[in-house]
């Protein structure tokens, strides 16, 4: 378990894709979370930003999901 | 960024959009910054001084609508850009571009619709020498070029492997 | 033969046709939108099919059914308790993998399911592939395509509902969750199971897995069981988070390994709706034309109305005369013409308004861009401490504070859904703008655009400051995590949307009639006895009641006769205009009104802005009072709503009408 990668979802850049390793979002966002597909080995592409830099716009799962960076800094990735 | 798509050899050519959205594009932009010059001086100064041409090309000291007029104008000039640099994708922005424009153009004309009701039915005292012509403005005649685009490309904005099958 | 009844329910992810199902199936109304969570309420309609009586159910989209929010529960007690013969759970077939996950919890919840694979247009336009024959084979489960917008695959699904229900044949299927949870929800299954009174209808197993997973909800199901403490010490031992990412984990891993195998999907493609949303969520495009869409339904709600709003003003003043001059005896004469047509019609004014605000606002939603909204809106609303889904309600206030409030629903977190329920009332919706018009008109003249902009603008801030005090004292913490998904741009149909806006347009006028010609008698009955005095004279009732409260009202500039406009205005704003022009004995006529009110010493421009910022800010109107009782299910924060309302009306009021007076007006 300790070989997880420091890299978070939020460095993802626009068209890059990445694979989620782990989610460390706590309360109840976190099986929200899972509930739209972010769960670990899903395969990840950051779309876009929200004009104000915040939320993010994702492509998982074949859909587009949006979550805050807040979020996204809590969630482990390996880049792809 | 990556386009995806399985071959190159597909509606690649942007030169027709370019073409189009360059010349709408200025269009909106000239005339916004007519209208936005003739509603700053009507607030400024007053409405004693008319700018060049307003009467002409039916423009009104209206800064909102200007703001509309340059927004829609930046629009089509942002995708120019875009497919000037090679990027096949800005000629999503002709096609909202063309959506956008027709969008206000229906705005307008909905509301010029009921300023004729008010003049001609409810025979309103403040609409007394209304004809359809005041309310004639770039943001409804400069909409004549994207609704020809818009018929006459239908097909260039179905989704991509629509049009390959 | 007498019908046999089945009863069915419609279960899916948000977005997925449910509702254009449901429309198509039963023929009903039903308003259908784009914004994820949009059907809030539990539908229901009858459909006769070959000697069947079909009750079908047309449950809140869910993405799963782990009591996240409100929809979810809904939809899950429904299925657990009710009882459905059928739950058919409605699958978008160009996004299959997300929308397996809910049929994973389905099964586990034992119901008898059937797939309906909707969208297949959709998936097949774009090239994927779907294998019907070896997705029941693997799901164990029964699937029929349709495409519910084009009514195609209806009578298959019916029939096949009979035939399941004719078979009363039960697919089990459960998914495994590796032999560490299996022990452990073994374990609890145990226990549980010894509570001879345990609610027999929640399958054991379906149990346990919740309450490994941390369900509240299914935690507070069994509180009061003896075994109640065991259970809690087996969950107490393990590691939760660990186990609700495990459990997630197992349910995507048995998706992904029948996945393959069920469809083929194409390459991804650049779809229109990426196109579009490329530049509406363009960095530098995205706000403007935001703001220039809004500013273009704003221009539709009130220029485009304007004649349709002025041909009913005439014809209530014609009705009115009418009346006046041929009803005996004389008192029925005024009670009909000044007080019920001359009130109601003063209210019927707002109807066009109403009913363009609510279609632009059902295209808005339709087309997809509401998520957007929220999406671009977000990190504004998110520093005055609200989540960016609270926009839309507020947008909808401007409208009407009703159905603004109801729209909060769709805002999952309890908090945020509270303080936006709070503050929608100082958003300014349609009724307020009369009390404007008269007011400003009156005493600003070419001003007055600009003095009613202010007003909107007033209530904006107000707004917001008073969700940043709440978050600081009685709400405490931070929005909701913004977690949502974008559902693809569609063209919104146009039966969908004057569907919705004859639903809510209908709803205003029914409210006119009712609470609000209630009120409007009421006023007149106390404006003309005792019988003989003067029509609300001071020495009538309304009188009375004007000068007992204007110690209070006086240092707001309010005379009686304001006092008493404002006293009727609770029952519903819009009957602040009317009062007025009873109270002034004009009628519905707004220039003869005018006239009176410039004439009156008692009322100047200074406490006309004071008077406009209270009606603005004061209690809710009784329909908005109700919602807000209904939505938030306490009297406390009802009554708080109230008090908060008035006590910040009448110290901004104090504040215009006293400041004004030090700077000399
Ligand atoms: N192309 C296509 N669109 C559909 C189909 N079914 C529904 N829609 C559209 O999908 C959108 C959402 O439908 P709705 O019934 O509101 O989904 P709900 O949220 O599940 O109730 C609407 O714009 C519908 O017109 C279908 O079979 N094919
Ligand atoms: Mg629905």
């Amino acid at each position: 378990m300790l070989d997880i990668q420091d890299t978070t979802l939020d460095t993802l850049k626009p068209g890059e894709k990445a694979s989620i390793t782990k989610v460390r979002v706590k309360g109840s966002a976190r099986r929200k979370l899972f509930d739209m597909g972010m769960v670990a080995g899903a395969e990840i592409e950051l779309i876009r930003n929200a004009p104000l830099g915040d939320p993010m716009e994702y492509r998982i799962k074949g859909y587009h999901l949006s979550i805050r960076k807040e979020e996204a800094r809590q969630i482990f990735i390996q880049k792809l | 960024m990556d386009i995806k798509r399985e071959n190159g050899n597909d509606v690649q050519d942007t030169s027709t959009p370019m073409v189009f959205s360059t010349v709408t594009g200025s269009l909106y932009v000239l005339l916004g910054l007519l209208q936005l010059s003739a509603g700053a001086i009507r607030i400024l100064i007053g409405p004693d001084v008319q700018v060049p041409l307003t009467n002409l090309l039916f423009i009104p000291a209206d800064i909102i609508g200007a703001f509309v007029l340059l927004l829609i104008g930046t629009v089509f000039i942002y995708g120019v850009i875009e497919m000037h640099s090679g990027i096949f994708e800005g000629i999503s922005y002709a096609y909202v571009g063309i959506l956008i424009s027709l969008i206000f153009a229906a705005i307008y004309m909905l509301v010029s619709t009921g300023n004729m009701l008010e003049a001609y039915l409810l025979k309103n005292e403040d609409f007394i020498g209304w004809t359809p012509a005041s309310d004639l403005r770039p943001g409804i005649y400069l909409a004549i070029l994207p609704l020809f685009a818009f018929i006459k490309w239908k097909n260039m904005f179905e989704p991509i492997n629509e049009s390959r099958l | 033969m007498e019908d046999r009844e089945i009863k069915i329910a419609l279960t899916g992810n948000p977005n997925v046709g449910k509702t254009t199902l449901f429309n198509a199936l039963t023929g009903s109304r039903q308003h259908v939108g784009n914004w994820p969570g949009v059907t809030v309420e539990k539908k229901s309609g009858r459909v006769a099919y070959k000697g069947y009586n079909i009750e079908v159910i047309d449950l809140p989209g869910t993405y799963s059914l782990t009591a996240y929010s409100m929809d979810e529960i809904v939809a899950r007690d429904f299925i657990i308790e009710e009882k459905p013969d059928i739950v058919i759970q409605v699958v978008d077939a160009s996004n299959l993998e997300r929308n397996l996950y809910l049929t994973t919890q389905l099964m586990e919840l034992g119901s008898e399911i059937l797939i309906v694979l909707n969208m297949c247009d959709i998936a097949e336009d774009r090239g994927d592939r779907l294998y019907i024959d070896k997705m029941q084979e693997l799901l164990a489960t029964p699937v029929i395509r349709t495409v519910a917008t084009q009514k195609k695959g209806l009578c298959d699904l019916l029939d096949k509902v009979i035939e399941q229900k004719e078979l009363k044949q039960h697919h089990g299927h459960e998914i495994g969750y590796g032999n560490e949870i299996e022990e452990k929800i073994l374990d609890i299954e145990k226990v549980l199971i010894e509570d001879e009174k345990r609610d027999k209808r929640y399958p054991l197993r379906w149990v346990s897995i919740r309450l490994l997973e941390g369900d509240d909800n299914v935690k507070g199901k069994i509180v009061n069981s003896p075994v109640y403490g065991r259970v809690m010490a087996i969950i107490d031992s393990i590691d939760q988070e660990e186990y609700e990412a495990e459990i997630a984990d197992k349910r995507y891993l048995a998706i992904n390994t029948i996945f393959p195998q069920m469809c083929t999907r194409a390459n991804d493609t650049l779809t229109k709706s990426d196109m579009i949303d490329r530049v509406l969520t363009n960095k530098y495009l995205g706000i403007p034309i935001f703001l220039a869409l809004m500013w273009g339904a704003f221009e539709l709600t009130f220029a485009f109305a304007t004649p349709f709003m002025d041909m009913i003003d005439l014809a209530a003043t014609w009705a009115s005369e009418y009346v006046s001059s041929s009803i005996h005896p004389d008192w029925l004469a005024s009670l009909v013409g000044d007080g019920i047509i001359g009130g109601v019609g003063a209210v019927l004014v707002f109807v066009p308004n109403i009913f363009i605000l609510f279609f632009l606002l059902s295209l808005l939603e339709g087309s997809g861009y509401l998520a957007r909204a929220a999406f671009i809106m977000d990190k504004l609303m998110y520093k005055i401490g609200m989540h960016g889904k609270s926009f839309i309600p507020m947008l909808m206030g401007f409208g009407c504070n009703v159905p603004a409030i109801m729209a909060a629903r769709s805002i999952e977190d309890e908090k945020d859904r509270l303080i936006t329920i709070l503050i929608v009332p100082f958003i300014s919706c349609g009724a307020r703008l009369p009390i404007y018009v008269l007011f400003a008109g009156t005493f600003f003249g070419r001003q007055a655009g600009t003095v009613i902009f202010a007003m909107y603008i007033l209530g904006i801030a107000i707004a917001i400051v008073s969700a940043k005090i709440l978050r600081e004292t009685i709400v405490k913490g931070k929005p909701a995590p913004f977690i949502m998904e974008l559902p693809p741009y569609r063209v919104p149909t146009l039966k969908t949307s004057l569907i919705h806006m004859w639903d809510n347009g209908f709803m205003y006028i029914k409210k006119a009639g009712t609470i609000i010609l209630a009120g409007v008698v009421v006023i007149w009955v106390l404006a003309s006895f005792p019988w003989g005095v003067e029509y609300g004279s001071e020495a009538s009732y309304v009188g009375s009641i004007g000068h007992a409260v204007e110690p209070l009202m006086k240092p707001l500039g309010f005379d009686w006769k304001i006092s008493v406009a404002l006293i009727f205005g609770l029952v519903a704003k819009e009957i602040v205009v009317a009062s007025i022009g009873v109270l002034y004995g004009t009628g519905d006529s707004s220039e003869a009104l005018s006239e009176r009110l410039l004439a009156d010493s008692g009322v100047t421009a200074l406490s006309s802005l004071s008077l406009m910022a209270f009606s603005l800010l004061y209690m809710p109107c009784v329909a908005t009072v109700g919602v807000i009782k209904k939505e938030t299910g306490s009297w406390k924060w009802t009554i708080f709503a109230i008090v908060y309302g008035i006590v910040v009306a009448w110290i901004i009021a104090f504040l215009i009408y006293q400041g004004g007076r030090l700077l000399g007006y």
